[in-house]
């Protein structure tokens, strides 16, 4: 159980605590200690990065579920050390998905979250920058780089160059031919904020005049009440 | 996961035509100064998805595969993609972001074994910046030969370069397998995408190297001098070979094999190394001796200087360059020798050391299709003639030879024998652009033979254009005086384009000229349009000091100096030259005008090439220059290991012959310049003009001299030699001209002969003494009348006799002296009456100012400059040709042939009956030469092998 429940409108994918946030807040806490994390001290304040980190934290976690083995194989980046002060560049989420019977059903997700406490959702745009690098001229961020690094993982830390030499066929050199790739830009806000679902459908159709195919961007919404006091709180290892 | 279907493996096909197009934008986009922002993540895309195809696990054991240009094509156009969007004018681009495009633009490089473009492509990395442990990694990775980037941190980063450094010093397998066994953590050690990326790039480099490894000849069983040479290239930190060099030597058997060869490859691929390599694989025995032949003298020292550096301490390297000379100190038995020597030196040795043929071993002739040029080429082919022939008598003789460029390698290879190999590669290492500044503005870039030409495109098809105007219009025209009246504007339009070149891309550029009048006024007009720079680097500041103090006449130069700007031709002074040389090298200059001397010759840091006379010749021989020239001139810029490119860019010059230069015939005599080489062919032609058929008979006469002591055994020698000659391979063998020297040399009506029928020919004392002379039998007849007649005299007096009696023979190769000799009417300052003068002052080695400045017609002048004022530094161009050409005179005449004519004498007294003493002339030739020391470039001039002659 992830303590979300997902519903999805105008192709945004709208997660909230289910049945309350509070149950949402206790499954993530309970994978935090699964992860053995080391929290904060009392008093403890979170950085940007971490802040970051435990978005994609979030994200993975529900994401556990909706890409679930043995189907997928996934690639957390910083989200379950989500406390480390280092924020590695670059891959943040990524999922794969193998097609048993034919290779050219392969897919890709790659998830770019932005995580906001703020009282508005401004930051929430700051997606489309992180997917428009994926085609941009930094080769930290661009899909062939992050595909090569999902390679290296592959193949050295699992053992199976199949799968990556199968992931390398997903990449592609512009968004309209990236067929395989599966976005899915994510924003983590306060409930009662603003409006997440028009924020994110309007990122969808701003990342889609970089050429991607609309129908392959999936954003997500992800809604908590009091968002910064539950993050510093899960910090701490509080409920 | 493994049961998955499996993907496409690995294969290396051509680079498609969509990212032949994109390099094509990419190489455009600087040049043309168009950027469009958008295109720029594109490009980039194009370029990971190219490079991505050759990190494959599988693609590990087919590295050498993309040895090959076409297969490597993806990835030649990935690494320079990537490479043109580091350096792009995008504002957009930070530092850091243009920091790591070039680091993947060098990882992408060495991705296909161009190690040296890799090196060049990181020159452009702060190494002050902090860098990753992977970072770190790939640099010392990519350039290997960079010994001091070592990933400081204890780690995989820093074990796995270690561990592919001892490969490289061991080339032992199992250094390369505990390398191997490193690059699990190394991968994972990546903390960030981008190192991820470059960890996986640094795998299929370390595949690259263990292919290429220098070390791995260590490994090879080819005795001790071998194995120390390869020891001391990698002291020298020469840790990889290229992949055309790997490729002949393990594929294709250059090292193993002991047949002649022929070894065609690009420039810059290292022919030189493959041959140093052979000459050390093939000193196994005591005593034996390995031949360098250089066409020049900069290029013999650049040989003799490597291979004393890397020779085994008990081999002798010895340097033997300049004119004919059969004084030759003999080759201690006991010793294992090296000779770098000249083709004129070197037939001189054969004929001075009977015993020399039978421990020669591998004889190199670097730039062998040299031998269509003339009488010099005469010479060579006739070497290469009289060693085929000894190979049947020593058989461990091997012949290789060198080319860049064979249109008909094939009929060479026959030549040699029927077992000799030609090893071939198309493998570049730089990329090549060619364009052409037309008349109209039109700057146009074509693709040339480019590997990554789209299918579609042909060579002479645009690249890209852009106008840039000129500025000075200009019409074709031929006459002396249209084209004076013209000259400024082209100078001032080579000029606008030298700037805009280097606005672009501030490197050095060479600007390639038919004449020295040309490289001055060239010079002259980039410097004034180029601000004086405000603090002056080490050399140039020296080389100013230096005109001061003894040469006031280049005081323009200094103030070119001054501005960045130089010219470099053989008129001037040695120091003056090797200083403007070592400032070149330091890159301290930005632009430099030359004559062939330079753009010909050694190796220099050039990033564009213009060539602003693309006609050369003077008078009713001006014609384009030959494809194989303008090859060799391009080949001057972006030299492998200092850039990743070079452009050179031909300016539409109208002035000149208007077979050639008229609107309607211009653009196809251009094209001219891009076409492949005609077949290589003999320079024994007989369908010459009589002058030169007399050439060509006086340089096969002491080719066959030369052959008949080492061929006692063979009749008729002089058909034998005619058909084992290349004419008979391509073209006609000069049976019937070979027929006439035989009876000459069997003449007896004019006294003793210099051969006897004696079934085979035998050489007389005579004909003996003849072949050490090195001139042909016509020659020497007058010489033997001359010394039966001459009379004791003063030196000075002597020296201008001998001048203008053998000033016209056909082994007299200066035009300036001939028409001495010849009385011909001509502009020049020096006539015959002067020779007698200028012998004195050249044995007081009086400076070439002061000769100048004592000539009859140089005190008479009433030139706007006089010869006097021009001398303090007044720029006047009249005065400086006449200048130029007292200079190669001088240089000629009393550097080269006379001492020459000198040892001649020597040779030939003995024959001689007469009751007077006989001058001491060797004595007299040593005076000569002890005079002055003439420079390298001039003595190049001087076998006919350099600077292009000075017009009227």
């Amino acid at each position: 159980m992830t303590g979300f429940q997902a519903t999805v409108l105008n192709k945004v994918r709208c997660y909230r605590g289910s049945p309350t946030c509070d149950d949402a807040h206790a499954a993530l806490l309970a994978m935090l200690n699964t992860l053995r994390t080391t929290y904060l001290p009392a008093g403890g304040t979170l950085t940007t990065s971490q802040k970051g980190n435990f978005g994609e934290f979030i994200s993975y976690h529900i994401a556990s579920a909706a890409y679930p083995y043995p189907d997928h194989v996934r690639f957390a980046g910083n989200a379950l050390n989500p406390l480390s002060r280092i924020s590695g560049a670059g891959l943040d989420l990524v999922y794969l998905y193998f097609d048993n019977t034919n290779p050219a059903n392969d897919l890709i997700y790659i998830q770019e979250v932005k995580t906001t406490g703020a009282i508005n959702l401004n930051y929430l745009d700051e997606l489309k920058r992180d997917y428009s690098k994926l085609f941009g001229t930094d080769p930290q961020f661009t899909l062939q780089s992050r595909i090569q690094h999902v390679q290296n993982i592959l193949e050295f830390e699992r053992g199976n160059p199949i799968a990556a030499r199968r992931v390398s066929d997903l990449a592609s050199t512009t968004p309209a031919t990236a067929s395989g790739v599966r976005l899915i830009p994510t924003g983590i806000s306060s409930i009662g904020v603003g409006d997440p679902l028009t924020k994110l459908s309007v990122i969808r159709r701003s990342i889609a005049t970089f050429g991607w195919p609309v129908a392959n961007i999936e954003p997500w919404s992800i809604v908590m009440s009091d968002l910064d006091d539950r993050l510093i709180r899960l910090s701490r290892g509080l409920p | 996961m493994t049961d998955l279907p499996v993907g496409s493996a690995p294969r290396f096909p051509p680079a498609t035509d969509e990212l032949r197009r994109a390099e094509t934008e990419a190489a455009m986009m600087k040049r043309l100064g168009v950027l469009d922002e958008e295109r720029l993540g594109y490009l980039l895309a194009l370029a990971q998805d190219a490079m991505v195809r050759f990190q494959d696990p599988a693609a590990q054991a087919q590295i050498a595969d993309i040895h090959d240009e076409q297969a490597a094509s993806g990835l030649i156009a990935a690494a320079r993609m990537v490479h043109d969007l580091a350096v792009c004018q995008s504002t957009d681009l930070a530092p850091d972001v243009r920091h790591r495009l070039t680091l993947l633009s060098a990882c992408a490089y060495a991705m296909y074994g161009n190690f040296p473009s890799a090196a060049a492509t990181l020159t452009a990395i702060e190494l002050t910046r902090p860098l990753s442990s992977i970072e770190a990694a790939a640099i010392a990775i990519a350039a290997p030969s960079r010994d001091a980037i070592t990933p400081p941190d204890p780690g995989p980063a820093r074990n796995f370069v270690l561990a592919i450094r001892q490969y490289l010093r061991s080339g032992r397998q199992a250094d390369s397998d505990a390398a191997l066994q490193g690059i699990g953590p190394f991968v994972l050690s990546a903390a960030t995408v981008w190192e991820g990326v470059l960890a996986r790039c640094c795998r299929t480099i370390f595949a690259q190297q263990i292919v290429l490894a220098t070390s791995k000849l260590l490994r090879a069983n080819w005795g001790s001098v071998f194995h120390g040479y390869v020891q001391n290239l990698l002291s020298e930190g020469r840790y990889t070979l290229l992949p055309p060099q790997t490729s002949l030597i393990w594929s294709q058997g250059l090292l193993e094999s002991g047949t002649n060869a022929l070894v065609t490859l690009p420039t810059s691929t290292g022919k030189t190394l493959l041959a140093e390599l052979a000459i050390a694989r093939s000193l196994e025995d005591v005593g034996s001796v390995s031949v360098f032949v250089a066409p020049y003298i900069a290029l013999g020292r650049q040989v003799f200087d490597s291979l004393r550096t890397r020779a085994p301490d008990n081999i002798e390297v010895r340097g033997h360059f300049g004119t004919f000379n059969s004084a030759f100190r003999s080759i201690p038995a006991n010793k294992r020798t090296i000779l770098v020597v000249t083709p004129e030196r070197f037939d001189g040795i054969l004929r001075a050391d009977s015993m020399l043929l039978e421990r020669l071993r591998a004889v190199v002739f670097d730039e062998a299709h040299g031998l269509e040029n003339g009488t010099r080429g005469l010479r060579l082919e006739g070497l290469i003639t009289r060693l085929k022939l000894q190979q049947l008598r020593y058989p461990k003789i091997r012949l290789i030879l060198l080319s860049a460029v064979l249109n008909n390698g094939e009929d060479v290879r026959r030549w040699l024998d029927p077992d000799a190999v030609h090893y071939d590669h198309s493998w570049r290492p730089t990329a090549r652009r060619i364009a052409f500044w037309h008349k109209g503005g039109c700057l146009s870039w074509r693709y040339g033979n480019d590997p990554l030409r789209p299918s579609n495109k042909r060579a002479l098809d645009e690249m890209g254009s852009f106008s840039l105007p000129w500025a000075a219009s200009q019409t074709p025209a031929e006459s002396p005086r249209a084209v004076e009246g013209q000259r400024l504007g082209a100078l001032r339009n080579v000029a606008v384009l030298a700037l805009h070149l280097h606005d672009r891309d501030p490197s050095p550029i060479l600007i390639a000229c038919a004449t020295r009048a040309s490289t001055r006024g060239v010079a002259k007009a980039i410097a004034s349009r180029v601000s004086i720079r405000p603090t002056l680097p080490v050399t140039v500041a020296n080389l100013l000091t230096l005109i001061e103090a003894s040469h006031p006449h280049l005081r323009p130069l200094a103030d070119m100096l001054r501005h960045g700007v130089a010219y470099h031709n053989a008129s001037l002074p040695s120091e003056v030259k090797y200083g403007l040389e070592e400032a070149i090298k330091a890159r301290e200059l930005d632009f430099v005008s030359a004559t062939t001397t330079l753009a010909e010759g050694v190796d220099m840091p050039f990033r564009h090439t213009i060539v602003f006379e693309w006609l050369v010749g003077v008078k009713d021989k001006q014609a384009p220059m030959s494809p194989l020239m303008f090859r060799n001139i391009a080949g001057r810029c972006g030299r492998a290991g200092q850039f990743v490119e070079g452009d050179t860019i031909v300016y539409d010059n109208v002035l000149g012959k208007l077979t050639y230069t008229a609107e309607e015939v211009r653009g196809r005599a251009l094209a001219s310049l891009l076409s492949d080489p005609p077949p290589l062919v003999s320079a024994a032609n007989d369908n010459v003009d009589q002058a030169t058929q007399d050439k060509i008979e006086a340089a096969l006469s002491a080719q066959l001299i030369a052959s008949i002591p080492e061929n006692p055994t063979v009749d008729p020698l002089d058909q034998v030699f005619a058909n084992t000659m290349y004419a008979a391979i391509r073209g006609t063998p000069p049976s019937a001209m070979m027929a006439l020297i035989r009876a000459e040399l069997l003449d007896d009506r004019a006294g003793e002969p210099f051969a006897k029928a004696a079934s085979p020919m035998r050489l007389t004392p005579l004909g003996l003494s003849a072949n050490r002379t090195g001139f042909g039998v016509r020659t020497v007849r007058k010489m033997l009348a001359y010394l039966a007649e001459v009379e004791m005299t003063e030196p000075s007096k002597l020296s201008s006799d001998i001048l203008l009696r053998f000033g016209s023979v056909s082994e007299q190769s200066n035009y300036l002296l001939r028409d001495i000799a010849d009385a011909t009417r001509t502009q020049f300052y020096v006539k015959a009456a002067d020779l007698e003068q200028l012998a004195q002052l050249w044995l007081a080695s009086t400076s070439y100012i002061e000769i100048f400045l004592a000539l009859p017609r140089a005190i008479r002048s009433q030139a706007q400059v006089t010869p006097a004022l021009w001398a303090t530094g007044v720029e006047y161009d009249r005065t400086a040709s006449q200048y130029d050409k007292l200079v190669d005179l001088l240089d000629y005449a009393f550097g080269s042939y006379l001492p020459w004519i000198f040892r001649a004498f020597e040779e030939l007294t003995p024959h001689v009956e007469r009751a007077n003493p006989m001058p001491n002339w060797k004595g007299l030739s040593e005076q000569y030469v002890a005079a002055r020391q003439i420079d390298e470039a001039a003595q190049d001039q001087a076998l006919g092998a350099g600077d292009g002659e000075t017009a009227d």
